[in-house]
């Protein structure tokens, strides 16, 4: 697994006014704790390259070089959690954590399906279910993704966590049973009860409801 | 048509629709969705009409979710009637949107065919929508 650098400064002002002008000025708000960071720190991240640190191929799950201000030497930290605005998409703020290398955390990595169904052919659709799967290994053992092989999977057949190769040193922590992938038969469209209808049994079961008040 | 089977008062208010949307916002369960850009009503038959166009142009490709549900009624007072005398009846049901909101997902067909599926949708909205697929981060 790639390790990236990034820089930080500290930041001394917190909520919701200093946090927006750091944002108009290319920055983003972020906050950094651990097992054995003893008070939480409040940072402020260049956006820009921020970015490129999660464009990597890895998505959130990389190893950060993370050197502050302050700091002699720079603290190894993974992404917790991003915050993004809901329709920009821009990042808004996020959560850092420190990690030791020779603990293990846990992180989520995505499924990747490989391979072409047979059901394909018989007018199956596949559908993954999950698209991410829990994962606990030494910070250095995290994969980029799982993949899942669907190409002996035909209509009504689906794979589970367990069918998902490993590398050594990586374990999951999603039920076994869970299921991962299914290729299901294409559904035909029923005609839909027209408004009309729907709106007269609301108004007979409003006037059932008005007579039960009345006997009452 | 989606429409509530029950429903605790037969009447609302309008309300207001302040903000962006803080709840299904994000891709759950397609490769592919339709998000709203800006706040608006959105109403049972806006949703079925979207619905037809995307499914009649997909065929039995793919899957598609309706992520959104008309459960505020709204109501009308009839034509050519004075002022006054009550609140109208219940004339149809909306679904409250805010930007952000995702209004359908798609699965089981390429980008190509879920953004022209998602075009013909638009057409049939009344509210500002962007196609958006599912990233990594």
């Amino acid at each position: 697994m790639e390790q990236i650098n990034l820089s930080a400064k500290k930041r001394e002002t917190t909520g919701k006014g200093p946090a927006r002008r750091l944002r108009s000025s290319g920055l983003v708000p972020a906050i950094l704790y651990g097992a054995h960071v003893k008070n939480s720190i409040t940072l402020a991240l260049d956006n820009k390259e921020l970015e490129q640190v999660l464009h990597t191929g890895a998505g959130g799950n990389v190893l950060v070089n993370l050197s502050l201000e302050d700091d002699k030497k720079p603290r190894m930290v993974m992404f917790k959690e991003i915050m993004r605005h809901p329709l920009t998409r821009s990042i808004e703020h996020v959560d850092l954590f420190e990690v030791l290398m020779d603990h293990k955390v846990t992180v989520e990595v995505p499924l990747h399906v490989v391979g072409k169904a047979q059901g394909i052919a018989l007018g199956g659709i596949v559908q993954q279910e999950a698209r991410k799967v829990k994962v606990e290994c030494l910070p250095t053992n995290i994969p980029d993704s799982l993949d899942i092989d669907v190409t002996p999977l035909g209509i009504g057949q689906s794979l589970h966590v367990r069918d998902i190769k490993l590398t050594e040193g990586v374990k999951i922590l999603a039920d076994a049973d869970m299921t991962v992938v299914s290729v299901v038969a294409p559904t035909t469209e029923v005609a839909p009860k027209t408004a009309e209808e729907v709106q007269a049994e609301l108004a007979k079961s409003f006037e059932e409801k008005e007579e039960e008040k009345k006997e009452e | 048509m989606l429409i509530p089977k029950k429903v605790k008062f037969r009447k609302h208010q309008r309300g207001k629709r302040r903000g962006l949307a803080q709840r299904g916002s994000t891709l759950s369960f397609g490769a592919y969705g339709l998000q709203a850009t800006e706040c608006g009503w959105l109403s049972t038959r806006e949703i079925e009409a979207a619905r037809i166009a995307m499914t009649r142009f997909i065929k039995r490709g793919g899957k598609i979710w309706i992520r959104v549900f008309p459960d505020k009624p709204v109501t009308k007072k009839p034509a050519e009637t004075r002022m006054g005398s009550g609140k109208g009846g219940p004339e149809d049901w909306v679904a409250v949107i805010k930007p952000g909101r995702i209004l359908y997902e798609m699965e089981g067909v390429t980008e190509d065919v879920a953004r022209e599926a998602f075009r013909l949708a638009t057409h049939k909205v009344s509210i500002p929508t962007k196609f958006i697929k599912r990233d990594i981060v």
